[in-house]
């Protein structure tokens, strides 16, 4: 094996990450290596020093617990029913909302006849109030009232000039109708 | 070793292990912390990701794989390459300077 594979496993030992049964092998080469040996040195101190990044040590105890709750996390989400969970809730939704088209479909109450319909029976004869009313269908219909516009708000036109204290507001009233 | 001021590698490491250094030791393992930031920073992201969980953040490797989504193995491969790049880089970085 060539030294290049030994550093490999170097890099791992210095931090306790080679397998065991890897261990003795790679003490046997640095035995008889002192290139390797001294990366092997080398590469303790710079672990020592990347370790000395970590900073403020950190409580034990909430280290495990924020710990715990990220593997809890991780374990949720690659639950194959947490994470294709929407796909089922939209399924659902669209679900309520054809029964609910259906239903609506199905069981529609009739439309709402107008009083005067009812009050007065249908004449299928020519309508004198309609006299475009050829085929009669139309002469039962109610004849149209026509409601009286809403009286119109006057428009309020707000002006802001440069000066702040100066401000002109128009009332514009529509006249007539 | 590469030679710093008349100090190594060795000692600029060492010293970052020491809690009452004096100012001089602290301005070196501050200096040499900046060094390693940066070749952390040149890593390739994956390798990167790897070696900070694994070495900065202390998860173990079955953690780190299981957070990065891929095996033990391929975390071991990748804090080994990562670590021996980082030694590279800071020596390379220590050697290039007058």
């Amino acid at each position: 094996m060539s030294c290049r594979k030994y550093q490999k496993m170097t890099a791992l030992h210095v931090a306790g990450d080679l397998p065991e049964a890897k261990v003795p092998r790679l003490e046997e080469h640095l035995g008889g290596c002192p290139a390797c040996r001294s990366l092997a040195e080398e590469l303790r101190l710079s672990q020592s020093a990347l370790e000395a990044l970590r900073g403020e040590p950190v409580d034990e105890a909430a280290l495990e617990q924020v710990r715990q709750r990220v593997l809890a996390r991780i374990a949720w989400e690659e639950q194959p029913a947490r994470r294709f969970g929407w796909v089922y809730a939209l399924a659902a939704g669209l679900a309520v909302v054809a029964v609910g088209a259906l239903w609506n479909v199905a069981y529609r109450p009739a439309p709402h006849a107008p009083q005067q319909a009812s009050a007065a029976p249908v004449r299928w004869g020519k309508s004198p109030d309609l006299p475009n009313d050829k085929t009669g269908v139309l002469s039962h219909r109610p004849p149209r009232v026509k409601r009286p516009a809403p009286a119109a708000e006057p428009l309020l036109v707000k002006l802001i000039t440069d000066d702040p204290e100066v401000i002109i507001y128009w009332l514009i009233e529509k006249k007539g109708d | 070793m590469a030679q710093v001021a008349g100090a190594d590698i060795g000692a600029l490491s060492g010293s970052l292990l020491l809690a009452d250094a004096d100012p001089h030791e602290q301005a070196s393992r501050a200096e040499h912390g900046r060094l390693l930031e940066a070749a952390v920073r040149r890593l390739p992201e994956k390798e990167r990701a790897a070696l900070v969980l694994r070495d900065i953040e202390d998860f173990s490797t079955r953690e780190v794989a299981r957070f990065l989504g891929s095996s033990e193995a391929t975390v071991r491969s990748q804090v080994s390459t990562a670590r021996l790049k980082i030694h590279k880089l800071t020596k390379q970085t220590i050697r290039g300077r007058p």
